[in-house]
């Protein structure tokens, strides 16, 4: 920056050095879980009226803060703030989706994701984002779409073939259903809520011993979680009741 | 000869009813396990949130979220990998 005496350059560059040094205080807080300090120091810099890309980033930065603290609705309104200053602001865009999943808001969740689509269609998260909010809003035709395309993309993507699978059951489908969980299982053998899935699937199609199979070892791989595990033993059970 | 007729036809309805308990039950089983199943097929979780940006912006190889917000590959968009789930 160069030298000078003006007044206004003075306050100018004052004014940048406070910003550059609240985004380190900022982002240490964040780093810290200091949730309420950092939304402090990103409110202040927003208000000395930052430049571009400072701008975006401080109401970027807000709203994880703001997100963290579960203040869903301001979360919301700092990462929409950040795509009004930076209308290609991806992070952005991925961030306000799960933030309006997350205050149960699918309708605002599918405008964005579907504009972060647009701007990224090969991008992993904005396909999982969008698929995920189409299978919750019950389009599985979307939903299908954006899980497929994702898994063209990345077909090593175990959760991708889950997801597709759920949404092969909800629709009917299920020797597509199976296709997927299995494909989900080979890519992650230990994956709890694909064999408990596949056991799903199997028991409507009538396999009672392969599902039962499923439920048991859905079982033994959801120890660190207690409710799909009690969930597997109650159905490996009620298979076996007379 | 009357009687033995009479407890042959009373052994056969008390089997008939007793196979129909049985088959009753497997069916309300069966009936009580399918429909739970439907609705207890959840989707995976939403991703976490990307990761705070400096003062530099989300322009340039060093900012990560938004590397990872148009990553073509769910390990490099850092979204859940189902390992355990």
């Amino acid at each position: 920056m160069p030298r000078s005496t003006s007044p206004a350059t003075m306050h100018a560059q004052a004014v940048q050095r406070e910003i550059v040094e609240r985004f380190h205080l900022g982002l240490a807080a964040l780093d810290a879980h200091r949730w309420s300090d950092a939304g402090a120091e990103f409110t202040r810099i927003l208000a000395l009226g930052p430049r571009e890309p400072q701008g975006s980033t401080a109401a970027y930065d807000l709203g994880i803060a703001q997100a963290q603290s579960g203040q869903y609705d301001d979360a919301a309104h700092s990462f929409e703030h950040a795509i009004a200053l930076d209308p290609g602001f991806l992070a952005a865009m991925a961030n306000l989706i799960a933030v309006d999943v997350s205050r149960g808001d699918l309708g605002a969740a599918r405008i964005v994701a579907n504009r972060f689509v647009t701007l990224a269609p090969d991008s992993a998260r904005a396909l999982y984002s969008r698929g995920l909010v189409a299978l919750q809003s019950g389009d599985l035709g979307a939903a299908r779409d954006d899980f497929s395309k994702l898994l063209r993309n990345d077909p090593q993507y175990a959760v991708a073939h889950y997801d597709l699978g759920i949404v092969e059951a909800r629709a009917g489908s299920y020797d597509d259903a199976q296709r997927e969980f299995q494909a989900a299982l080979q890519l992650s053998p230990n994956y709890a809520r694909a064999r408990f899935a596949l056991g799903t699937v199997l028991l409507h199609q009538g396999d009672r011993s392969a599902a039962r199979s499923s439920f048991e070892r859905a079982a033994a791989d959801a120890n660190d979680d207690p409710a799909l595990r009690g969930l597997a033993i109650e159905m490996r059970n009620a298979i076996t009741a007379p | 000869m009357l009687m033995f007729s009479r407890l042959i036809a009373r052994l056969a309805l008390a089997g008939l009813l007793l196979l129909a308990a049985v088959s009753l039950r497997y069916a309300y089983v069966d009936a009580g396990v399918l429909t739970a199943n439907v609705d207890m097929l959840a989707p995976s979780s939403q991703a976490t949130l990307l990761g705070a940006i400096n003062e530099d912006g989300r322009t340039g190889w060093l900012c990560r979220p938004e590397q990872a917000a148009g990553a073509k590959n769910a390990m490099s968009a850092e979204l859940p990998l189902g390992l355990r789930r």
